[in-house]
């Protein structure tokens, strides 16, 4: 990395934070009938208690390895506009295994086939996209997002219909046994031991990313398809596989909220998790480790807008705003990060 | 007339009306479309014309000033997204997104604000008149389903046609056309891309814009999730339609079938209407599939 | 009258260092057609991309009808008059031919509020369409959409666009190349028609024959340098070809041959032949040879006679229509294209891309990076990177080539000559290949390095290895050459061991395509 390029793009970086934290106090002054009340609610109140703080950190879960996903994806130049289907239907399969072995398996092989069922569903709608790409030239952003709005709509079906809970007042399926879910870290907040998978995926992802062939040739597909190609670098493979990863990426974490904080599937609870996932992986600004910061820092932006919501009556869409606000800064400029659209 | 064919009006009727604000909303895309740019950003545009356009005609009474705030509303939303593309020279799909995301943003907080409320904010506003005199609607068949039509959804087709004469007759809708097939050329002899793509930015605001507005209009309302898919949905009426105005009326009609569908089958439970509803991404998908260009399998 | 004079005009490219014009000179008759023709690399497009305001000029002067001129921009030399059809046109495929030509500039509906909207009146425009192309004799369909054109057709089109603009001096770059005879006789027609009119036209070209035909004056570029101006009534084509060549006497020089001992054929491809990569372009037409252990086999050909597509079929860049590859006793099938990829992958050839930005190079990363992609497998053991053999390897070549790099550079940091020694330390650092594949291996090298890397050319045959050279430089292919072929037009005019005879002028001929031996 050039000096040159790397200031820039942590020049980028601390607009994006610092300008969305400015927008956050403006519109807290705004709004708010109190606004150092309102200040302490966003800045402080996630940090105040265990519950508050692991909530917290729970909400980051699902986003760094979503997020993570994304960002390897990118590394390739391809586009997953799919993260809500994946992560929804991945979320669906997973509840679906969890709750058939219910009672025949141990709560540890039941963790490990939901995840895999999860991941694998993930896996499969994306690397559709990624052969839709390869072999008829179908753009993979708008397939992978046409095949989610199919999927969600599917799931929905799903949920409401054949697997709706019959003793539920809400859409959802039934719910899980409580010796099934994963065991929690922060009691009495939601976190749970996935908090340890995300960080153990970030790890070996950035270590697999630096030092295996994979990685390395990975990064080359992205950099310059003609001299992959030269290379000997098969890039149709690595389009596909670096879809697939990142549907599997997305449909484990909708498999972990399940077996963990959520306990069920119920209908649109994963709603939006897609699209944080992708501001997630701009502003970890192309590296694995930058993930968890990101992350905690979308996290953040959302659990102190839930804060002021209770606390000062602020609507929590502010984070919207805000990660819209980040998304522009990141953006600008953000060249050699993100393809380009080729005739622009 | 036998009840089938009572409830077969009903849902063309509906059909028609619906397919109004994803009229709006896709020709006034597909100006970005044709200028190179994939603008994801339908979606957020609509939500913020709809916003706007009924905060305004509530406030002033007036359904025309609801139009022009929708419009002008909208049409900011679009320089700002491309300004940060275009100048700043930004992931055009990122911006997008961000736009959307900052339309949600904006309305709800607005919303509450303004309103009081996250949820329905229902607005006492006129209906957009009906354009047709009564005795047209007794004709049979045609009577019922086009001249029952409000002078909102008469606009939404006028619209098209505007639309089309504008990107086939006009020098400003060639350029736009042109920096689409080929922007270096358009620089080589002259002329600014990077103009006609702001322009095409600006025309999909004004079409998104009115796109919302009509939406608001339906249910002389505002609520959070007004939009729901239709920005998508006129997008992939875009690509659907090829790109051609006419076949991008015939998408937008069918999608507006779908819904229509969706709705009346709630009362029988043989097709599930989430079902039906996926039925357009399903059908576009598959036009993507037969009409890609077959890459030589392999590396 | 003269249209055009530059005087002195000079151009250095910085980012390659090439000194693409040196103090070169231009004078060009009013209404004449004035060739400019010379090899590749003299200087003949830079020098009109400056008249036409593509490029500004380093020093020199340029007047236009007697005035001096400052042509900052296409637009600048369009309100000079100056116009130039590109070897690539600037067309829109979905606009009809009329609207392509006089795009930006169409005739308006009505006086008020249709013309204030800018309503295109379609009517008139393909009625002025008619009329200019009528006026120029050309035939052409307005309403048709250019993307249905012929190359020969798309050329029309952009000639009448430029004329459609009052462009008096109208240039033209390397036109005949992707046409036929017949549609080359056309363009003739139309070009002496537009002469008639009172237009001055320039020719850059290679083709002697052509410049024999049709232009009144032409003007012969070596290196940048302008050597000089002839009547072209007064000139021969042999004449030309030595002026060209710079071979200040035709004779034969010797070249002090040296013959040695044949060794068994290694590689061989039989009947090549591609499909075109854009309607009406060119294609390989049976192409046949055969590279021997120890011997070098360069191919050359000028512009666009299809080396580059003879480099992209045989990197597998390319899938032919027709071919066959023969390597020792095993065949394969070039137009079913797997097996011939695996054949390359396997390290048995290596291949220098001639186009190393693109092809050689991810310029995003380093050096290090750069060097070992190709042969990464062995750089990563049991699926880990072994860094210290990767520094090591690199740092390596960069001594024993000369490149100014540190291992851990971004690649675009370095220059565009120490870029091709890069890509040139990766091929010759493959030891297990012994065919090699070289496609243009000095270009933008400084004397030394040219001269050092034909010396590791020269020692990688004295051992054993197979070479294939490609180039379009004519010194390279005589120096290193043990047999040489020709390519002109996609098709192989000459294939033979390189003897006394061969020599720039006779080379020449055949590279002009003026001569053939097939």
């Amino acid at each position: 990395m050039s000096s040159e390029s790397s200031l820039r793009s942590s020049t980028r970086l601390s607009l994006a934070v610092g300008v969305s934290l400015a927008l956050t106090c403006a519109v807290l002054a705004l709004f708010s009938a109190d606004f150092w009340g309102a200040l302490g609610q966003f800045f402080i109140a996630p940090f105040s208690n265990r519950y508050f703080f692991g909530n917290f950190l729970a909400d980051a879960v699902p986003l760094a390895i979503s997020g993570l996903g994304v960002l390897i994806a990118f590394r390739s130049k391809n586009f997953n506009l799919g993260g809500e289907g994946q992560l929804y239907s991945g979320a669906l399969v997973a509840g679906i295994l969890a709750l058939r072995l219910g009672q025949a398996t141990d709560p540890l092989e039941l963790w490990i086939a939901a995840s895999v069922a999860g991941a694998l569903t993930g896996a499969l709608i994306a690397a559709l996209s990624g052969a839709l790409k390869a072999y008829r030239g179908v753009s993979e952003l708008i397939s992978s997002f046409l095949i989610s709005a199919i999927v969600v709509n599917v799931v929905d079906f799903f949920i409401t219909g054949p697997l709706q809970d019959p003793a539920s007042n809400f859409q959802t399926t039934r719910q899980l046994a409580a010796q099934f879910l994963l065991p929690k870290i922060l009691v009495p907040s939601k976190l749970d031991i996935s908090a340890c998978v995300a960080l153990a995926l970030v790890a070996g992802a950035a270590v697999a990313a630096a030092r295996t062939r994979i990685g390395f040739e990975l990064k080359i597909c992205g950099e310059n398809e003609e001299f992959a190609r030269y290379c000997g670098i098969s890039v149709v493979r690595y389009d596909v596989g670096a879809m697939a990863f990142s549907g599997a990426l997305y449909g484990l974490a909708g498999a972990l909220l399940v077996i963990g904080p959520q306990a069920r599937v119920m209908r649109g609870f994963s709603s939006g998790i897609g699209w944080s996932a992708i501001s997630v992986a701009l502003l970890a600004q192309g590296s694995e480790l930058g993930v968890v910061p990101a992350a905690l820092f979308v996290a953040f932006l959302g659990a102190g807008s839930n804060q002021v919501m209770i606390g000062s009556g602020i609507p929590s869409e502010i984070i919207s705003i805000l990660q819209a606000v980040a998304l522009f800064f990141i953006t600008a400029q953000a060249l050699p990060r993100v393809r380009r659209r080729r005739k622009a | 007339m036998s009840a089938t064919s009572l409830v077969l009006i009903d849902i063309l009727k509906y059909t028609v009306a619906a397919a109004t604000p994803l009229l709006f909303a896709s020709m006034g895309g597909l100006f970005s479309e044709l200028s190179g740019m994939l603008n994801i950003a339908l979606e957020g545009l609509m939500g913020i014309g709809a916003f706007f356009g009924m905060a305004a005609a509530g406030l002033s009474g007036s359904l025309m000033i609801g139009a022009l705030a929708a419009v002008c509303a909208a049409v900011l939303g679009a320089l700002l997204m491309g300004s940060v593309t275009i100048r700043l020279r930004a992931n055009l799909f990122i911006a997008g997104l961000a736009m959307n995301l900052l339309s949600g943003g904006i309305t709800a907080v607005l919303s509450q604000w303004w309103y009081h409320t996250k949820a329905v904010v229902a607005f006492s506003i006129a209906s957009p008149p009906a354009i047709f005199p009564e005795f047209l609607h007794a004709i049979p068949l045609i009577g019922p389903i086009i001249f029952t039509q409000s002078s909102l959804a008469v606009s939404s087709w006028l619209w098209a046609l505007a639309v089309a004469a504008i990107i086939r007759r006009t020098r400003h809708g060639m350029r736009i056309r042109a920096t689409g097939m080929n922007a270096a050329a358009v620089a080589a002899l002259g002329f600014s891309p990077d103009r006609s793509r702001m322009a095409a930015l600006i025309w999909s605001g004004i079409g998104s814009g009115l796109g919302g507005y009509a939406l608001g209009l339906s249910i002389s309302a505002f609520v959070p999730n007004i939009v729901s898919g239709r920005g998508w949905v006129a997008l992939v009426a875009i690509y659907l339609g090829q790109r051609k105005p006419l076949w991008i009326a015939a998408s937008c009609l069918l999608f507006a079938l779908a819904e229509s569908l969706s709705n009346y089958i709630q009362g029988f439970s043989t097709i599930p209407p989430l079902l039906v509803l996926a039925l357009p991404y399903a059908v576009t998908l598959i036009s993507l599939i037969v009409a890609g260009k077959k890459r030589a399998a392999g590396y | 009258m003269i249209a055009v004079r530059m005087r002195a005009v000079s151009k250095r490219y910085p980012s390659s260092g090439v000194v693409a014009n040196d103090a070169a000179e231009l004078e060009v008759a009013r209404g004449s057609i004035h060739a400019i023709v010379g090899e590749n690399g003299a200087g003949k497009t830079t020098l009109m991309k400056l008249l036409a305001g593509l490029e500004a000029p380093d020093s020199g002067t340029i007047e236009i009808d007697g005035a001096p001129a400052a042509i900052e921009s296409p637009a600048n030399a369009l309100k000079l008059g100056i116009g130039m059809v590109h070897q690539h046109f600037l067309m829109f495929d979905e606009l009809s031919a009329a609207q392509n030509v006089f795009f930006g500039i169409e005739p308006l509906k009505g006086r008020w509020a249709l013309n204030k909207l800018g309503v295109v009146d379609s009517a008139t425009l393909e009625d002025r369409a008619k009329k200019l192309a009528r006026a120029y004799g050309f035939t052409l369909d307005p309403a048709v959409p250019v993307g249905k054109l012929s190359i020969s057709g798309r050329q029309q089109v952009e000639i009448l666009r430029q004329l459609a603009r009052d462009v008096r001096i109208l240039i033209l770059d390397e036109p005949t190349s992707a046409l036929t005879e017949q549609e080359t006789h056309v363009l003739f027609e139309k070009l002496s028609e537009i002469r008639r009119a009172g237009h001055t036209i320039l020719l850059v070209t290679h083709k002697l024959n052509e410049i024999m035909r049709i232009a009144d004056r032409v003007t012969v570029m070596r290196l940048g340098k302008t050597i000089g101006t002839y009547d072209v009534a007064s000139i021969t084509e042999s004449d030309l070809s030595c002026l060209i060549m710079g071979t200040s006497s035709c004779e034969d020089a010797d070249r002090g041959n040296t013959l040695r001992p044949k060794g068994e054929i290694v590689f061989r491809i039989e009947g090549l032949a591609t499909r075109p990569r854009a309607h009406g372009g060119l294609k390989l037409n049976d192409i046949s040879f055969d590279v021997r252990r120890g011997d070098i086999l360069g191919i050359c050909a000028l512009g666009s006679n299809g080396l580059e597509q003879l480099e992209d079929a045989l990197s597998a860049f390319l899938v032919p229509a027709r071919g066959t590859c023969r390597v020792g006793t095993r065949q394969f099938d070039l137009a079913r294209i797997r097996s011939y990829r695996a054949l390359l992958l396997s390290g048995e050839i290596a291949y220098l891309p001639s186009d190393r930005m693109r092809r050689g190079t991810a310029l995003s990363l380093s050096v290090r990076d750069n060097f070992i992609a190709p042969s990464r497998r062995a750089y990563f053991r049991r699926g880990l990177f072994r860094g210290s053999s990767a520094q090591g390897a690199t740092a390596q070549a960069i001594s024993d080539f000369d490149i100014v790099a540190r291992p851990e550079q971004r690649a675009d940091e370095l220059s565009g000559g120490n870029l091709q020694k890069l890509s040139i330390s990766r091929v010759f650092s493959l030891p297990q290949a012994k065919i090699l594949i070289l496609c243009e291996p000095t270009w933008g090298l400084d004397i030394r390095a040219t001269e050092s890397v034909r010396e590791r050319i020269i020692a990688a045959r004295d051992a054993g290895a197979s070479i294939l050279l490609l180039s379009s430089d004519i010194d390279e292919i005589l120096a290193l050459s043990d047999r040489i072929s020709v390519l002109s037009r996609g098709r192989q005019v000459l294939l033979k061991e390189k003897s006394a005879e061969m020599n720039r002028a006779t080379l020449g001929e055949f590279l002009l395509g003026t001569r053939s031996e097939r």
